[in-house]
């Protein structure tokens, strides 16, 4: 199921799973993949029943401390409070002009490339890091550091062997930025960044222990860009099969609220995520006993017929209400508004700078192989 | 909040179309009297943080302790975060057109 064809394109895969066995089990994950619109809701609406605190993540070999994305309330609502604040929409609109300036600095880098470029190495990659580091304040030449750890750390949700990589591999994280808030402590340096405000709190009586606050900022540095970079790419590989579309994106840029939208229902670059079963449950015609793995398929329910019109077709104009791209309920992605800035950003500058970006037909899309996530590893453009 | 009238301001809420009016009481917000009477606003915060329970004002007046929630544009068009927010008065009518 899961092989490169899959990731290229999934929801292709998805359209005839969907009507013959929209509740799916996939061996190799131990999960029940769900496909449909109202199945995928009926999980995310209902935490109770559907617990992010997935008993595969606690193994003694990787024992960490809990994140808010794999733990239920209320430790999840303590570890959110956190760091809610720090992503208001009215907080992150503040950053639109230091981003904007980042991301022209590096499409100037960009366009001493040449022609023919990588696009996940030369922009989508490093751009969407470097923001989350400044606002971390881990130091950004950092960037491709983290980005190579995140890039495994996300293995773990693939079957053995492979998960033992990730798992290792997000430890590795851990450290990294578990020596740097130690660092920050002791130095007693504290600024504008999101470490700062971590450290204020915690001296101000929060209740969060220093491994919480080292898996926290961990889980920033993978969720912070890996999605993100692959918003963007997702955006260009739409744009590719449009052209009058992307003449548009260079002629009118505030079209790009529009496209962000449609891009994260019609590519979206989270595929879905984990949950475990409290309770015997019913889902659909099917009954999943209480310790069934479930893998609501975000994009699946986001092409769901029964949902939208014509789901197969990119539509602009389509301000796709209840999408699920960035899932719903209490884990509804806390980084929502920044990844629409960044996005809202990046994509019509890129073809601002290069109205003739194309993907070079003669070189493979390579995808990122995991089961929770739709993107590329390489992306190779003309300009 | 003085004066503010003891019994339950009746507060409508156009959702996907429908039109649907539920009682709020006096120190309750919309979301949990929407949610107490079987209706459904999408939250995930729950503390006026997220802009996920944003609802369109129509009509009517609404107060609410928190809208880190909203950018400028938002509160400027009338949104109201039903998670935090309160009807002051009458007449409130929320829409989730956006
Ligand atoms: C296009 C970009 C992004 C997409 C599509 C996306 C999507 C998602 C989705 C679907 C979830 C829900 C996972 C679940 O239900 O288990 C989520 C959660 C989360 N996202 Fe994002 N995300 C993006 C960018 C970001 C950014 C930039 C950050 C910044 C830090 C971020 C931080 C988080 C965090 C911390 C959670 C966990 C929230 C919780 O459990 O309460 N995301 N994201
Ligand atoms: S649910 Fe987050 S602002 Fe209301």
């Amino acid at each position: 199921m899961f092989d490169r064809q899959f990731h290229l394109e999934p929801f292709v895969r998805f359209e005839e799973l969907r009507r013959h066995r929209p509740v799916f089990y996939v061996e190799a994950l131990d999960a029940w993949l769900l496909l449909r619109h109202d199945h995928v809701k009926q999980v995310l609406q209902d935490p109770r029943t559907f617990s992010s605190d997935d008993p595969r993540w606690h193994t003694e070999e990787f024992e960490t401390a809990p994140t808010m994305i794999t733990s239920d309330d209320p430790t999840h609502r303590r570890l959110r409070a956190l760091a809610q604040p720090a992503f208001t929409p009215r907080r992150i609109a503040k950053l639109a002009t230091a981003v904007e300036e980042l991301c022209e600095s590096i499409l100037d880098e960009v366009e001493a490339r040449g022609d023919r470029f990588d696009l996940v190495e030369a922009f989508s990659g490093p751009f969407p890091a470097i923001v989350i580091a400044e606002l971390l304040g881990v130091p950004r030449e950092d960037y491709p550091r983290f980005r190579r750890i995140a890039a495994q750390a996300v293995l773990a949700t693939r079957p053995e062997p492979e998960r033992s990589v990730g798992m290792r591999a997000g430890q590795e994280l851990n450290a990294y930025y578990g020596a740097f808030l130690r660092e920050r402590r002791e130095s007693g340096e504290l600024g504008d960044d999101l470490t700062s405000d971590f450290i204020r709190a915690q001296r101000d009586g929060a209740e969060c222990s220093d491994g919480e606050l080292e898996a926290m900022g961990s889980l920033f540095l993978i969720a912070g860009h890996e999605t993100t970079t692959n918003l963007i790419n997702n955006a260009v590989r739409c744009l590719d099969d449009a052209p009058k579309l992307r003449a548009k994106v260079v002629a009118d840029p505030d079209c790009a609220r529009d496209l962000v939208t449609e891009v994260l229902r019609y590519r979206g670059p989270v595929l879905g995520n984990f949950r475990f079963t409290t309770r015997t449950v019913e889902i659909g015609e099917t009954v999943l006993p209480a310790g069934s793995r479930v893998l609501p398929m975000l994009m699946a329910a986001n092409h769901d017929p029964n949902e939208y019109e014509a789901p197969g077709e990119f539509q602009l104009e389509r301000r796709a209400k209840g999408h699920l791209g960035f899932g719903r309920g209490i884990h509804r992605c806390l980084g929502e508004p920044l990844a629409k800035l960044e996005a809202e950003i990046a994509i019509p500058a890129l073809y601002r700078r290069f109205p003739e970006l194309r993907v070079d037909t003669e070189r493979d899309i390579l995808p990122v192989e995991v089961p929770v996530i739709h993107g590329c590893r390489e992306l190779h453009v003309r300009v | 909040m003085d004066g503010a009238e003891s019994r339950p301001e009746q507060v409508t809420l156009i959702l996907e179309g429908e039109r649907h009016t539920i009682a709020v009481p006096e120190g309750e917000t919309i979301l949990s009297a929407a949610l107490g009477a079987g209706l459904y606003v999408e939250s995930s915060c729950e503390v006026g943080d997220c802009g996920t329970c944003k609802l369109r004002r129509l009509s009517g007046a609404a107060e609410q302790d928190n809208d880190m929630g909203l950018t400028d544009e938002e509160v400027e068009a009338g949104y109201v975060l039903c998670c935090v927010g309160r009807p002051q008065g009458p007449g409130l009518v929320l829409s989730d057109e956006r």
